[in-house]
């Protein structure tokens, strides 16, 4: 019987061990030969998209350019960014380097489990204002850096639809209903005010401004810290005057955001009430002329979002995301933001005469009242996803039970964090 | 011999065990694991301290997750969240299984039939966000077909962004949600139309059985097996619902398409701080119910 002349188990063994071998004397070498690793590329997360996010993409060229360091940014839903930021650092990792949110309570819920860095050491506090960062202190840390600021100062309106239908700009609250009445009866017009929904973040600008406009910003202040019941008198009084408006049929059913801008140009809708950052988009951003803002008369106050940047504990790129950090707290950073439209900036340093007319002008009206913290923003949590919803729910059925509604926000109520 | 025990040898029963292992280890790390997690955290309160039954009884006195009194009332939802779930299964489940039956037995005979099942199954093999995204546009005021479909009958008067109003998106969701299910009912039923004896048919047709009679007396017992598939299938779909309530209106307006699946959600992931606890007692009752009525229709099959 022949013997099978082939390779022996302990030859196999030693081509196998010879190839493990030589593998690895390669990767060393190529590891050891490989250049010196790029600068990374830091990834930021926010809630902008579209003009928003093309203008942040050109403030941070400046940064790009002047540290190598390259930034890619993903835009999130409110929700979307509201949800996927926790979730990640729970779970361990931080997918973002910088995050950019505009709500205090949920910075500082992200604080409170240790999942973010102490931003005091990077900026000088001295140039924002107090308020701005007490919300985002906890312990004498600073959380976040003020990026920038919208102020929610009123409504938006074409100024030549104004001219075209004689119209004027009320001063009372009064001239405020007939303008209503006025716009609703042109032709053409499917409703005086147009209503953004999206989550319901612009329902509940609106909501927030008939707060402030009808009972007082110390009411907000007072909602917000549970100082005032949700389903207090005070409170209700405001909710029957906004159901009232919404039964007379001057509000549109709600409709995504952005469809909403483009249908207060073409005239189906009078006037639209958004934040200051509406003037960065199109097409008002390219008809700022053309564009004007009254806010509710008679009102004492009005909302302002501060946009935060927050620095994740977990980052691997720590030292390349605190020069980001230090970059967005900047005025040249804020300032090259402002320029851009649709925001006014944190940094005190930060003059008039880098804003737009439109932009100054919502400026100096913010300058004139009191500016108190967005309600749902301040309060976060399921407060905020129930008041969006409520509120699409009172658009589309206003003769709906204002006590239950009110109930359910008071049932949903928590003290914020700061 | 008959009756004798029989001894299986130390190699018959380590055999099949060691092919068990891997599976078995995977469920224990991957589905008994979480579910025992899942439980015992439904008996903690949200600093860690065991509370019982207290979470449960939370989840049952809020008004979002059971409101029956509008329903008595008549009035339009908010039902709470377990209830639209009950109203999800009374409609999608009799719909999609029939309209399921239906399509696989009239596409069986006619010419391009696979093409047409292919145009219906769309609607399964799309991603549900996506289903979602094309129930908003459907039934938009302006850009949707079905308010396009109205103005052509006349009924123009009625178009409204049916998503928009407590009233109806319960209904449309529902609705809407047959269209994207009823794939998978036919492709199950048409399977099980294949494993039918044609000598079935035709005997019954030589005996001067009518069609409906054939359908009746022969389609539909024959199709037992694949009705108990379909329903259990059906029903977990129903129970875990979650991805089209969400991407079209976050369960509401006003909570009024809210499903246990979203509360779960919005309970784990948007309360400060998290509330896991009322989060895995609905995920508990969920496992509970769905577990119930897949081994319930399981034991069915297994029988049938």
């Amino acid at each position: 019987m022949k013997r099978n002349k082939g390779i022996s188990q302990a030859g196999w063994m030693a081509i196998v061990a010879g190839l493990i071998i030589i593998i690895a004397a390669m990767g060393v070498v190529l590891y050891l030969t490989l250049p010196a690793p790029e600068k990374p590329t830091l990834t930021v997360f926010s809630l902008w998209s579209g003009t928003e996010e093309e203008n942040f993409l050109e403030a941070l060229e400046t940064f790009e350019e002047d540290t190598g360091i390259s930034v890619r940014h993903v835009g999130y839903d409110t929700l979307e960014l509201l949800i996927t930021v926790p979730t990640q650092l729970q779970a361990g990792v931080a997918i973002a380097d910088v995050v950019i949110a505009p709500w205090p309570s949920w910075i500082l819920s992200l604080a409170g489990e240790d999942y973010l860095t102490n931003v005091k050491d990077m900026i000088d506090t001295t140039k924002f204002p107090e308020t701005y960062l007490d919300v985002v202190t906890a312990d004498s840390a600073i959380y976040g850096v003020p990026f920038k600021v919208s102020g929610k100062p009123g409504f938006w309106y074409r100024t030549s639809f104004f001219t075209d239908n004689d119209l004027t700009v009320p001063t009372t609250y009064n001239e405020f209903e007939t303008l209503l009445a006025d716009i609703s009866a042109i032709d053409g017009v499917d409703a005086a005010i147009a209503s953004g929904n999206g989550v319901g973040w612009p329902l509940s600008d609106t909501t927030e401004a008939f707060i402030v406009g009808l009972g007082g910003y110390q009411l907000q202040l007072d909602l917000i810290f549970g100082d005032e019941q949700f389903n207090s008198t005070a409170v209700k009084d405001v909710f029957v005057e906004l159901a009232s408006l919404l039964q007379a049929g001057y509000f549109s059913v709600p409709d995504d955001f952005d469809a909403q801008v483009a249908k207060v140009w073409d005239g189906t809708y009078g006037i639209y009430f958004q934040g200051s950052f509406i003037t960065a988009f199109e097409p008002f951003a390219s008809n700022l002329d053309d564009v004007g803002f009254f806010p509710l008369p008679e009102t004492d106050g009005a909302t302002g979002a501060v946009d935060y940047a927050i620095m994740p504990a977990l980052t691997k790129h720590a030292d390349e995301a605190q020069q980001l950090i230090e970059f967005l707290a900047s005025a040249e950073a804020q300032e090259i933001m402002v320029g851009l439209g649709g925001f006014a900036a944190a940094h005190t340093d930060v003059p008039d005469s880098a804003y737009s007319s439109i932009d100054l002008e919502v400026l100096q009206f913010l300058r004139t009242v009191t500016i108190v913290p967005d309600l749902d923003d301040a309060i976060g949590g399921t407060f905020q996803t129930t008041f969006w919803d409520q509120l699409k729910a009172l658009w589309v059925t206003p003769t709906m039970d204002l006590d239950t509604l009110l109930q359910t926000l008071q049932d949903e109520w928590s003290a914020p964090s700061f | 011999m008959k009756g004798e025990p029989t001894i299986m040898s130390p190699r018959q029963i380590t055999t099949p065990l060691l092919f068990l292992t891997p599976a078995l280890l995977l469920l224990t790390i991957f589905v008994l694991f979480p579910v025992a997690n899942t439980i015992y955290i439904s008996l903690l309160n949200q600093e860690g301290e065991f509370v019982g039954l207290d979470n449960y009884a939370e989840v049952f006195g809020r008004r979002d997750f059971w409101n029956p009194q509008n329903l008595m009332e008549g009035k339009s939802p908010p039902y709470g969240a377990s209830i639209h779930n009950g109203i999800w299964i009374l409609i999608h489940l009799p719909l999609s299984v029939f309209f399921g039956l239906l399509l696989a037995v009239l596409l069986r005979e006619v010419k391009g039939g696979a093409i047409i099942k292919s145009a219906v199954f769309l609607g399964m093999v799309i991603p549900m966000i996506v289903g979602g995204i094309l129930l908003r546009f459907i039934y938009d005021k302006e850009a949707g077909i079905l308010n396009g479909l109205l103005r052509v009958v006349g009924l123009g008067h009625l178009a409204r962004t049916w998503t928009a109003f407590p009233q109806t998106i319960l209904l449309a969701l529902i609705l809407g949600s047959v269209w994207i299910w009823t794939g998978f009912c036919m492709i199950v039923y048409s399977a099980g139309l294949e494993g039918i004896p044609v000598d079935l048919f035709e005997a019954a047709k030589i005996d001067g059985a009518s069609r409906w009679r054939i359908f009746w007396r022969i389609t539909v017992p024959m199709l037992r097996p694949a009705t108990i598939v379909v329903v259990t299938m059906t029903l977990l779909w129903e129970l875990k619902i979650f991805d089209i309530v969400w991407v079209i209106q976050r369960g509401g307006p006003g909570g009024a398409s809210n499903v246990m699946a979203l509360d779960m959600f919005l309970d784990a992931f948007f309360s400060i701080p998290p509330n896991f606890g009322t989060a895995s007692a609905i995920a508990t009752i969920l496992t509970i119910m769905t577990f119930g009525f897949a081994a319930y229709m399981v034991n069915r099959m297994v029988k049938s």
